[in-house]
């Protein structure tokens, strides 16, 4: 299976360099500071073969870039929309998408999202354990900062692949990925047609103040989330597998 | 300790020259083993060999052995110290030892359980970076996509070999009616799109009937744009909600196609209407992709009417008749109840579509349809009318008799000739072969003293050529500047239309139950019509600030028609005596300029807009035979205002207002002379202002995905200033109507949608209320001439019920009842005034069985009270039924169908009018028995025959 997905090299990009907006010498071993990710959905490939949307095409950019933002300090970090890549017309997800919080709490094992799900939607648990395979060999460097490859199988079949750097002493990254041996600075998930990569670190600390968890929306349980999710798929019929997956995954992380 | 040294190979093949190596020092140790409690992990120390810098926080981790997963891992301490802990096994681990700039310490070690393993000391040496691709790979299954949702077609269990109609029906928030009309989220479908192009001029009853449900991939919903608002990228607002067929790529090499034909066992029952004729159907349609191209054709026949005829054709037979002078005020019409006579249709298209040059910059949509429809049918009518001094009552009755052929051709032609610039050239034509012939029969009688006040007997045939083509070019121009754009839409129609008929009529006047006088009409009519237009359309957009917009547009339209009448009598040499009265040659001139602003400001959560356009019309009326020439200018005003507001994603707010100011047309103000209907005669009114109507829309909806609940309430509402109301000018049983400007014209509709789904019970249930008020104006001048106002007021209260479920492979019913009370009260006419309860259901049920065996009911039923007034039974209950059997994995289908099972359509419908309320009977095909065969062929290359690709 991974091999098959590795032969499908259909689309390749490179992630430019030199989009460090403050280059952090990397023995410091940050411990607090600010991430900025571009966050790229290739939205070309994701409607690949859909005439309807070849329509389109020409009027849009081939990536749909947003700029997500992670402040971490004290063990802690708040994942959240920043700025949006361009005033272009964009096609995307839906556009909500921009209110998602992430908080998680690396130390206590915990985190808090908020949601556009339902409205407002704030779901707080446990981090969940993620078996990372480590490719040590696999290094590249993003915004300054040497990275590691890191795979793991999310949610029964999705290829996550993140990129964390030990030079970051914090096991985080964006969403609600986490559990690597430093901080995740890029991150691609073939089947969602996104990738996220760190584009400058800032090393100023953010207010611990302002790293709480968001209190927003309606609270639910994860478990209370995956059974709506499980009943709308029972409620919509049998082999719809598909979406359902799609939604979840976009959940989960 | 011995240390091993690997070169990477790819490393080497990828960036030679430089230092690139990745030094990975695979150490064996064997440690010196230490018990230590009963924690069992490992600990060491690291130490730089060379320059012995710090290593505080360089990661130690532990991987699994086999796979390289991560354990456990931990940083070092300020002195290189570290100690790391496992599960309480005795297992081979890896050891990953990584600093930023030294190089990778990659080690097999044992962990012994109870034992922390001390490892001693451990160098590390420095390294390189690199650098690497990352890999976009996969596949996908999209749901929403921007405004778009996406439905992936094998998601939702049809039956095998059903058509596409029967799959939309499955997906939440999708209605599909009875005669095939399809509504999505709430709103009415305009367009279905097959892969995004025009599938037979975008009739969606072509691709919807005629489509199986299994050669689509996915269905997509989304409201589309203007050509110009995609362009320009600023919302117009305009919007047809469309639905886009994505067919499955393997479905898309080679071809498939169904045949389906069936024949009718007769009903010989005396209340048949159609003298128990045989009935049949038949259908071929087939469906061939190359690449690119695609090319369908489909061909139907039948007399049965329900099976074959699309939307526009089925519009055209199922209640837009009627109507005519008397104004309807509530119309209680049974939708398809109303279907006026049995036709007989032949329909037949060819479509073609392709793409080609650089990207496809270019494609190519062309079609040709013919259709071809007889149909005899028979209208009964039975009515009552009264003035404020007296009431009467027409009986009548029309047998008539229609054939018409159309052949119709479309082509466009789309281009991007570059980034900046894009063409479309939308161009179409029809040919309209009508024959039809009518022949009527009334009587009107005097309530008081049941006196015959006239009879009507009226024969008529008429041959009708009408040809229409137009043209249509789009220019649209982008500027570097984003978002500043101008386009320009041009377009040029023509139509024509002769047809040469016979009328005769006789009236014969009654006094005191004996002929007092008598009409009589004999004449031949040659009208001519032409009417040529040019109309275009510059408009230019500029972005003002961030997020506000501004669009300049100009606006200008010029028609001309022609309307030629030569109106010839009878006399002994034949139809040769031209009536210098009824004959007559105009030539009408409209002009219009409409110089519009308007402004637009979007933001994540608001969009808001308004402005509006002015049009100055200038009409000319040239009569060439009196060489007169009258003109009327008039200025009309379109105010335009909206809001939308995204309270939380999926709840909206919207809030529209339109002004609208209309002129008089023509018709109004200076009609042609006609006498056609002798007993309704049309009168113009030049004194006649612009009517003007505010209109608004306030609308609130919510969806909540996981428990499936949505809601959509609103009012909307309006009233005009200056509107055209009719004046009835009534004698001897003979209706003059006049146009005449009044106030109090408005209407007020509130209606909430509300559906949710009962997770445990597996049930879905619906409830939607709806209450509408209505205030008509019109005159109505008695015998003596005095008009008087007539206020009509109108109220309607209804609920419907919605109640389903689908239990998968087994059965699957729905059932809604609905409840109305309705109240209809007229200031003068007093006993058209009416309250009734009304009442109804739709059910419909399917229970699969074993063996690919089926059945299938629809039962639609109304009741209204009664009305001492109709003494017709007004209630009904159709039940249709189909039971199937389906053979080799769909192939082949054989459907027994039983038609109006009760035989109780009747074709009746009822209207109550200010001055007048009216019962109508049409002929309609009842009760009838299908047997049909349907065989569902498909080849495609590759030798893909099935259709288990994709997941």
């Amino acid at each position: 299976m991974e091999n098959k997905i590795l032969a499908m090299k259909k689309s390749i990009f490179l992630i430019t360099l030199g989009l460090v907006s403050t280059f952090i010498h990397a023995q410091q071993f940050l411990k607090a500071g600010s991430i900025e990710y571009e966050v790229k959905v290739n939205v070309y490939r994701q409607n690949e073969g859909s005439e309807w949307f070849e329509r389109f095409k020409e009027r849009i950019d081939q990536f749909n870039t947003n700029y997500y933002n992670l402040e971490f300090g004290d063990n802690k970090a708040l994942y959240k929309f920043s700025r949006k890549g361009s005033n272009k017309r964009t096609f995307s997800f839906g556009n909500e998408e921009d209110e998602n919080v992430w908080f998680s709490d690396y130390k206590n094992n915990t985190f808090t999202k908020l949601l556009s799900l339902d409205g407002y939607t704030l779901i707080s648990d446990d981090l969940k354990n993620i078996n990372w395979k480590i490719h040590p060999e696999d290094q590249r460097v993003i915004a300054g900062f040497n990275c590691r490859l890191a795979q793991t199988i999310l949610f029964d079949s999705v290829y996550v692949f993140a990129y964390y750097t030990d030079e970051i002493n914090v096991s985080g990254g964006p969403m609600g990925l986490h559990g690597l041996p430093g901080m995740i600075m890029g991150v691609t998930i073939p089947r969602l047609y996104t990738s996220w990569i760190a584009t400058g670190v800032k090393a100023t600390a953010p207010d611990i103040n302002t790293l709480k968890p968001p209190t927003k929306g309606k609270k639910k349980t994860m478990a209370e989330i995956q059974k709506a999710v499980g009943d709308l798929a029972k409620s919509w019929g049998s082999d719809n597998k598909n979406w359902i997956d799609q939604m979840l995954w976009q959940i989960l992380l | 300790m011995k240390i091993k040294i690997l070169i990477t190979k790819k490393l080497i093949k990828k960036k030679t020259g430089m230092k690139k190596l990745i030094l990975i020092l695979f150490c064996l140790f064997l440690p010196t083993v230490f018990l230590l409690a009963q924690s069992t992990g490992i600990k060491g120390r690291l130490a730089d060999t060379a320059e012995h810098k710090n290593l505080q926080n360089s990661v130690i981790a532990l991987l699994n052995k086999n796979d390289s997963t991560l354990v456990n891992f931990t940083r070092a301490a300020k002195d290189g110290a570290f100690e790391l802990k496992t599960t309480d096994n005795t297992q081979n681990y890896l050891l990953m030892i990584t600093h930023p700039y030294f190089a990778d310490f990659i080690d097999s070690v044992k962990v012994v359980k109870g034992e922390i393993s001390n490892l001693g000391i451990i160098h590390l040496f420095s390294k390189i970076k690199m650098l690497e691709e990352v890999v976009v790979k996969g596949n996908r299954a999209i749901y929403l996509k921007g405004d778009t949702t996406v439905f992936t077609a094998d998601s939702f269990k049809v039956a095998e070999g059903a058509n596409v109609e029967e799959l939309l029906r499955k997906l939440p928030g999708f209605q599909v009616d009875r005669s095939g009309k399809i509504t999505a989220q709430g709103q009415d479908v305009k367009k279905v799109l097959v892969d995004g192009e025009e599938f037979f001029g975008s009739d969606p009853g072509i691709a919807t009937k005629n489509l199986r449900a299994d050669v689509v991939h996915e269905v997509q919903v989304y409201d589309r744009k203007s050509d110009q608002a995609t362009f320009t990228g600023i919302d117009d607002g305009v919007r047809d909600r469309t639905v886009n067929l994505k067919l499955k790529e393997d479905k898309k090499k080679g071809y498939f196609g169904k045949i389906e034909a069936g024949g009718g066992i007769r009903d010989m029952t005396k209340t048949s209407d159609d003298k128990g004729a045989g009935r049949y159907y038949g259908a071929a349609m087939i469906n061939s992709f190359k690449g690119k191209r695609k090319l369908a054709a489909y061909g139907i026949s039948s007399n049965t009417g329900w099976l074959n005829l699309d939307w526009q054709d089925s519009q055209k037979f199922g209640g837009e008749e009627g109507g005519g002078m008397g104004i309807v005020v509530m119309g209680d019409g049974m939708g398809g109840n109303t279907t006026n006579g049995i036709p007989t249709n032949y329909n037949a298209g060819l479509h073609y579509n392709t793409k080609f040059g650089t990207d496809n910059n270019n494609s190519v949509n062309a079609g040709y349809k013919f259709t071809r429809i007889d149909a005899p049918g028979t209208t009964k009518t039975f009515s009552k009318n009264f003035t404020p001094d007296s009431s009467w009552t027409m009986n009548s009755i029309t047998d008539n008799f229609n054939s018409s052929q159309k052949h119709s051709a479309n082509f466009t032609f789309e281009s991007k000739l570059d980034s900046m610039n894009t063409i479309k050239l939308t161009t179409s034509g029809n040919l309209n072969f009508t024959k039809s012939n009518s022949d009527f029969y009334a009587e009107n009688i005097n309530d008081k003293n049941y006196n015959l006040i006239n009879k009507n007997s009226r024969k008529s045939n008429n041959d009708v050529n009408q040809s229409a083509y137009n043209a249509n070019l789009l220019w649209m121009h982008k500027f570097k500047k984003e978002f500043r754009t101008f386009s320009v839409n041009t377009s040029f129609n023509n139509s024509k239309s002769n047809s040469d008929g016979l009328l005769y009529s006789k009236i014969d006047f009654f006094k005191n139950n004996a002929v007092d006088s008598t009409n009589i009409i004999d004449q031949r009519n040659l009208i001519d019509y032409e009417n040529n237009s040019f109309n275009t359309r510059i408009a230019y957009t500029e972005p003002l600030m961030k997020d506000v917009y501004m669009e300049i547009n100009y606006g200008f339209n010029y028609n001309k028609r022609i309307n030629n009448r030569e109106i010839l009598a009878k006399s002994p040499t034949g139809y040769d005596k031209r009536i210098d009265s009824l004959s007559n040659d105009y030539e009408f001139n409209d002009l219009a300029n409409s110089p519009g602003l308007s402004f637009r400001y979007t933001k994540k959560k608001i969009n808001f807009s308004f402005g509006g356009n002015a049009a100055f019309t200038n009409y000319e009326q040239l009569n060439k035979t009196l060489n007169t020439i009258r003109d009327y200018s008039f200025t009309n005003y379109y105010p335009r205002a909206s809001f939308n507001y995204t309270i939380k994603p999926m709840e909206t707010i919207r809030f529209n207002y339109n002004g609208n100011s209309s002129a008089p047309s023509l018709d109004q103000l200076q009609p042609i002379k006609v006498n056609t209907d002798p007993l309704n005669i049309y009168i113009g009114n030049p004194a006649l202002k612009p009517s003007f109507s505010h209109g608004f829309d306030l609308s609130y909806g919510s969806w909540k995905m996981f428990s499936e609940r949505f809601i959509m309430v609103g009012i909307n509402g309006g009233f005009t200033q200056n509107s055209f109301a009719t004046l009835n000018i009534i004698k001897e049983a003979v209706r003059t109507t006049q146009t005449v400007n009044t106030n109090g014209v408005n209407n007020f509709n509130f209606y909430m949608w509300y559906s949710r789904k009962l997770k445990k019970a597996n049930i879905d249930l619906g409830i939607s209320p709806n209450i509408n008020f209505n205030s008509f104006v019109d005159f109505i001048a008695d015998n003596k001439g005095n008009s008087l106002k007539n206020n009509t007021k109108n109220s309607g209260y209804y609920i419907r019920f919605n109640i389903g479920r689908d239990v998968e492979k087994k059965y699957r019913i729905s059932l809604s009842p609905n409840f109305g009370y309705n109240i209809a009260e007229a200031s003068v006419n007093k006993i058209a005034n009416a309250k009734y309860w009304s009442t109804g259901f739709d059910f419909s049920g399917t229970i699969y069985l074993p063996k690919n065996f089926e059945i299938k009911n629809n039962v639609f039923g109304q009741f209204r009270q009664k009305d001492k007034r109709f003494p017709a039974d007004n209630n009904f209950i159709f039940w249709n039924m189909d039971v199937q059997k389906r053979m080799a994995k769909d192939q082949f289908i054989i459907k027994f169908t039983a038609n109006d099972i009760l035989n109780q359509k009747n074709g009746y419908s009822r209207n109550f009018g200010s001055s007048s309320f009216t019962e109508t009977y049409n002929s309609v095909l009842r009760r009838h028995f299908l047997l049909g065969f349907i065989w569902n062929f498909n080849k495609m290359n590759n030798g893909n025959t099935s259709a288990t690709n994709g997941k």
